[in-house]
């Protein structure tokens, strides 16, 4: 079970506001689950401002994208994270907000409807070539193209460049256990067989 | 909203004075009454209505803005101001 914070704001014609908070629960038997690099990789990296980046992740089992993290070694502007899906980046599946990150790991909740098993990317996408950041050059094809820092296009980029590198980058899953007993069998004959 | 007269004298080098008086009003926050969610526990994936329960002491039955977020992320408006949806 995981409870999730609801917060709400009323504001009225003078511009005064008033806040409350309420929680959501997932019931049934949920469990957390991290895919992507976790691990703080040994080699720097910079340069990478107005460039969308996307490396793979495959979802084993249906979840849903609760947050996004990404370790920062070098602060320096904004930063976005996103989830693109398809065999290879394709179709955004949920982005969070434009942040500025702090040095260590920056976790942003960003959620999604149950997606299906499947191929996904991690994509992260910074304002400013200062921001730094650590990757290693090896674990399967990522892509990056140059975009304007803003929201995530919808659509991953045509013709997107390639780099066997990934980040320190990881999403972390929501996975609903199934909890139903299974039915028991009706109409059950034996027959002796000896 | 809460009112408050104000009252007080103007003199002159002279002595010459005139009273005069106004007022003002002060006006108070929105009260949230409640926040409903349904279900409020389901399992995950489920299509989630928020409902905000609130009045402006001011001027009840004004209009108020709402805004409703799910784990840092925005719950989708609906055609009822006080109205939104979340999956999670």
């Amino acid at each position: 079970m995981t409870d999730l914070p609801v917060a709400v704001t009323v504001t009225d014609s003078f511009g005064l506001s008033a806040s409350a908070t309420a929680t959501v629960t997932i019931a049934g038997g949920t469990t957390t689950i991290n895919v992507g690099e976790t691990t703080v990789l040994s080699e720097t990296d910079n340069g990478n401002g107005n460039l969308l980046v996307a490396q793979p992740i495959t979802l084993a089992q249906q979840s849903t994208l609760q947050s996004l993290s990404f370790y920062v070694a070098t602060v320096g502007g904004q930063l976005r994270l996103g989830l693109y899906s398809g065999a290879t980046p394709t179709t955004l599946v949920a982005q969070g907000a434009a942040f500025t990150p702090v040095a260590g790991w920056n976790m942003q909740s960003v959620t999604s409807p149950p997606l299906p098993a499947g191929q996904y990317w991690l994509a992260y996408f910074p304002a400013s070539n200062t921001l730094g950041f650590r990757k290693a050059e090896t674990g399967g094809t990522s892509y990056f193209k140059t975009v304007t820092f803003g929201a995530m296009p919808s659509t991953f980029p045509t013709s997107p460049s390639t780099t066997p590198s990934h980040w320190s980058l990881y999403a972390t899953f929501i996975v609903t256990q199934d909890t139903t007993p299974p039915s028991i069998p009706t109409n059950l004959t034996a027959t002796n067989v000896s | 909203m809460a009112t408050f007269n104000v009252t007080g004298t103007v003199t002159d080098s002279d002595g010459l004075s005139t009273p005069f008086t106004g007022s003002f009003t002060t006006a108070s926050p929105p009260v949230v009454n409640s926040v409903t969610i349904s279900p409020q526990s389901a399992p995950a994936g489920t299509l989630r209505t928020i409902t905000i329960s609130a009045t402006d002491p001011n001027t009840p039955g004004g209009p108020l803005t709402y805004t409703c977020s799910v784990n840092g992320t925005p719950a989708t408006a609906t055609a009822q101001a006080n109205v939104f949806t979340f999956t999670a």
